[in-house]
């Protein structure tokens, strides 16, 4: 397979940042069932270098897998397994919503998630594995199948690249399709600002956690969301429709952070309960950063249960 | 109110201000597109209730401390209560004055009277604030309503100056209400000085009805209440209320014996000493006190065996009110105590003419004559003291009826009894009614008047043995005049009708002994006639004891005596002192009601203002505060609070912990 690169239309791609992430694999926390040979555990036993067990013979097994020195030693049959080595399928689900579109600073938070999704869709690609992109507004604006290459990745990143964000939001219901159609085993990347009530998102991972999916969210916040330190009345215009509050900050503010408080409350532990490998982002934090963060996480994790 | 500087009042629209600029504010409002909008909403939600009404009171604590700047700038005047000032400008105002004697009780330390203060700052009101087209005065001596120039004419007017008489509140009432009635005000404030004695208010009166309905029926007037309910506690009052010349015997001369009485408030000492000034002879003596009110009689002070006339004046030392620290009398040989009886048949005079024959008072002569009804023509009015008329009452355009008339005017007393037969003429608005047999005899007097008037309880406080009486039959009375005794069924047995000074008294129990035992009893009987009697006496007599009053003096060319002054025109008789006309002498003294300290409290001042829109503020002798005053300074003090309550509104809540845990994770 040719080595994927960045084009000039994928500027959200940077190449020093691929270069550096690259040396940190991405792994699955948990066997990922592909369609070829790759570098991600699976669940069924396969023919890797790394042994995982002996069983019994029964007839019908492969004889060349016979270990016949224990034969020797036990004079009993023994099939000596290995485990099996697959490739990733990466679903990335990318919230488009109108919320999406919440400049924070000097970059839109999608401008944000588009390039986490790149980056990580690059680097899954390097590695051999499945790329897919979901775009969740009012239900899958985009919807592109995982699939191995270099010629879908430039897919998958032109789609990226031509991401709009609009409407309400459809994210729980987009996550409840996703779970149904995404067939095997996959890593469902979620990056969104997560704005829906937290009941229905436990449901959501609840879901993709049934199917067995292993889930993983950036949760997308900006530092102002979170303290909301206006210093006089404003006048707030919803990004999902355009309805519009005259808030006087000294007198909503303290409901509006106990409010805020309760619902990150809320979704922690959700996210802990649906073993969900959840990363709160600070938008104004340098993307490279939060996916080493992720990246290291989920290779130093996997080495410890190994 | 009223505004010193009315014009500042233009900028009161500025008072809207705040909202306006709150209304712009409003559409100023940086704007910010937002994802988390709902937890906004949600906060919003929350908050909504308090946020807007903490919203609105910045607004109107904005609002309030610059009309409270405007108003202050504007030097606004109210009344001495802020609540009177809120009437607005009247377009007349009538000052109703208490001159009575009670009114000239003095702060020691200013030395000004109730009076004086009452109009002292009722001019000051009038002069910086409660400005009106017309100012009217009337006082209650005189009841005539004296139009004013300017408020600063009331203290040198006549009409508010002292006088000794009694104040007649309902009369005072009624003639400013005929007032407004006949100028037809449509706007006026009414300020009623007074010092709500009892005594002058009358709160018995029948007045006050009308006075009522009246009121109701004048919604435009506004009634303020000027008055000075604190008493004098170490006052002392003194009146004379009988002289008598006595020859003694041999050649020491003469002595005047004086009944007095005196009065005081609280407690004093237990000896009084008192100046006797009689004929400008001056002596002193004293008298020992007990309790607040003191009868001394037979005060004897010699004189020369020639002295057989003059006046004198009894002094007090020196208190709060000098109104009532002098008596005047004076004295003169009496003549006969003269007096008619008119009856239908000398048996039923007989009896009153033995009663009125009687010596009450020694080295007094007393005559009595009986005519009959067809010799009327014959009796000499101008000699009479006392007329008693047992007959049919004279048609009211009859000869007789008009001689009855100018007696009963000249103060003198007729006393009527119930015609045997029947009689429908009616004389002084009262006429008789048919006989009536009564059902028991006993106890038939039910009723009578036992504190003042003819029927009133003896010196030492023991009633008449009216209820005694055995009546078989009587003529109930019925009429206007005051009823002074009723029978067990109710009817009036005894009326008086008022005709000026004199008294017409109808009795209505015949001293014939088939009809009752009054005759027979006598007790009750004899003290009628010779009460009436001296009544008409003092009414005929050459030395005369009256009351102060505008009527006073109004018979003659009177002199003052033992003074140079004289108050001219319709103020005299107001004053106390002693006057003579060529042979006759007059003492004016204050009326013995005005001495009784017994004031209205603001419960009965409720009962009786039933229906005025009134309202009360109390002054105090010599209190110079004035009834309008500047109220910028509390206007700033206000402002000062309403920026300080806009503040306290304003001000951020306390640190947010949540806020805080955000930063610190940050």
């Amino acid at each position: 397979m040719a080595e994927p690169s960045p084009s000039s239309s994928h500027d959200f791609l940077d190449p020093e940042i691929l270069g550096r992430l690259s040396t940190i694999p991405l792994d699955a926390r948990r066997g990922m069932i592909g369609s070829v040979s790759g570098r991600h555990r699976s669940p069924v036993k396969g023919s890797s270098l790394e042994f995982a067990q002996y069983r019994k013979y029964v007839p019908g097994d492969d004889l060349r897998r016979m270990d016949w020195r224990a034969w020797g030693r036990s004079d009993r049959y023994y099939i000596k397994e290995f485990e099996a080595d697959t490739n990733l399928r990466l679903c990335l689900v990318v919230d488009t919503s109108g919320s999406m579109n919440y400049q924070a600073g000097a970059i839109v938070k999608l401008d944000y998630a588009r390039r986490l999704a790149g980056t990580l869709a690059f680097l899954a690609a390097r590695q051999g594995d499945a790329v897919g992109l979901y775009c969740a507004a009012e239900g899958f604006q985009k919807e592109i199948p995982p699939k191995r290459g270099g010629a879908h990745l430039k897919v998958v990143l032109d789609e990226m690249a031509g991401m709009k964000a609009s409407g309400t939001t459809g994210l729980v219901a987009a996550l409840h399709e996703a779970a149904e159609k995404i067939k095997s085993r996959a890593l469902v990347v979620i990056i969104s600002d997560l704005f829906v009530e937290p009941e229905t998102l436990n449901e959501a991972f609840q879901h993709l956690r049934f199917r067995k999916h292993d889930v993983a969210v950036f949760h997308l916040l900006e530092e102002r969301e979170i303290k909301f330190d206006f210093d006089r009345p404003t006048r707030f215009v919803d990004l999902e429709g355009n309805a519009a509050l005259v808030v006087d900050p000294s007198l909503a503010g303290r409901r509006y952070r106990d409010a805020m408080r309760r619902y990150l409350d809320e979704v922690a532990v959700i996210v802990r309960d649906a073993a969900v490998d959840y990363h709160q982002v600070v938008v104004e934090e340098k993307y490279d950063e939060v996916l080493a963060r992720f990246l290291l996480g989920r290779h130093t994790g996997l080495k410890t249960r190994r | 109110m009223n505004f010193l500087q009315l014009g500042m009042l233009l900028a009161l629209p500025l008072a809207a201000v705040p909202v306006i600029i709150h209304l712009i504010h409003q559409q100023r409002h940086r704007t910010v597109k937002w994802a988390a909008m709902m937890f906004l909403m949600d906060a919003k939600r929350m908050n909504h209730g308090i946020d807007q009404l903490r919203q609105i009171l910045i607004l109107a604590m904005r609002v309030l401390a610059l009309l409270f700047l405007i108003f202050a700038v504007s030097r606004p005047l109210v009344s001495g209560w802020l609540g009177l000032a809120m009437g607005g400008a009247a377009d007349t105002t009538l000052i109703l004055l208490d001159r009575s004697a009670s009114m000239e009780e003095t702060d020691v330390a200013s030395g000004l009277s109730k009076r004086e203060t009452a109009v002292r700052r009722v001019a000051d009101a009038l002069e910086k604030g409660v400005r009106s087209e017309r100012i009217v005065l009337i006082d209650s001596a005189l009841l005539q309503p004296v139009e004013i120039q300017q408020p600063s004419d009331l203290a040198n007017l006549p009409q508010t100056g002292p006088t000794a008489t009694r104040a007649n509140i309902p009369g005072l009432l009624q003639a400013a209400m005929d007032y407004a009635v006949a100028q037809k005000l449509g706007n006026a404030e009414i300020w009623l000085c007074s010092d709500l004695r009892t005594g002058d208010w009358q709160p018995d009166s029948g007045a006050w009805e009308s006075l009522r309905a009246s009121a109701r029926e004048l919604p435009n007037l506004r009634w303020r209440l000027l008055t000075f309910p604190d008493g004098s506690p170490d006052n002392l009052g003194v009146q004379v209320e009988a002289v008598r010349r006595r020859e003694l015997p041999g050649n020491s001369g003469a002595e005047l014996l004086l009944d007095l009485e005196v009065r005081r408030q609280g407690q004093g000492p237990a000896t009084l000493p008192f100046g006797l000034v009689v004929n400008g002879v001056r002596t002193v003596s004293e008298i020992p006190l007990e309790g607040d009110r003191q009868k001394i009689r037979g005060v004897s002070v010699a004189v020369g065996r020639e002295s057989s006339e003059g006046w004198g004046m009894v002094e007090l030392p020196s208190d709060r009110n000098a109104m009532d620290d002098r008596a005047f009398f004076v004295f003169a040989p009496e003549a006969a105590r003269r007096s008619v009886v008119v009856a239908e048949s000398e048996k039923i005079a007989a009896p009153l003419l033995a009663a009125l024959r009687a010596r009450v008072e020694p080295g007094a002569a007393y005559e009595s004559d009986f005519v009959a009804l067809s010799k009327v023509a014959q009796v000499d009015w101008d000699a009479a003291m006392l007329v008693v008329w047992q007959a049919a009452l004279p048609a009211a355009d009859s000869l007789e009826a008009k001689h009855l008339n100018q007696f009963v005017q000249s103060g003198r007393t007729v006393l009527f009894f119930p015609p045997d037969g029947p009689d429908a003429n009616r004389l002084f608005g009262i006429s008789w009614e048919d006989w009536k047999t009564a059902a028991r005899e006993e106890q038939q007097v039910a009723w009578w008047r036992t504190d003042a008037e003819i029927l009133a309880n003896t010196g030492d406080g023991k009633a008449l043995p009216l209820g005694e009486l055995k009546v078989k039959r009587f003529r109930a009375v019925s009429g206007d005049g005051l009823i002074l005794a009723r029978s067990a069924d109710g009817a009036a047995l005894v009326m008086r009708g008022d005709v000026a000074r004199g008294s017409a008294l109808f009795c209505g129990l015949s001293p014939d002994p088939g009809a009752t035992s009054l005759a027979a009893d006598g007790v009750a009987f004899f003290v009628l006639l010779h009460r009436a009697l001296a009544k008409g006496v003092s009414a005929g007599a050459r030395a005369q004891q009256w009351e102060a009053g505008p009527d006073a003096l109004g018979d003659g060319t009177w002199e003052r005596l033992g003074s140079a002054g004289e108050a001219l025109g319709a103020e005299r008789g107001l004053q106390a002192g002693a006057y003579r006309s060529g042979e006759r002498f007059r003492a004016l003294n204050r009326p013995a009601g005005e001495g009784d300290p017994e004031r209205l409290d603001s419960a009965e001042l409720a009962t009786l203002l039933a229906g005025f829109d009134y309202r009360v503020i109390e002054g105090r002798a010599g209190e110079g505060g004035a009834l309008a005053n500047e109220i910028w300074r509390s206007l700033v003090i206000l402002m000062g609070l309403a920026l300080l309550a806009e503040a306290i509104l304003c001000l951020p809540p306390a640190p947010d912990p949540a806020k805080r845990r955000f930063e610190s994770a940050a």
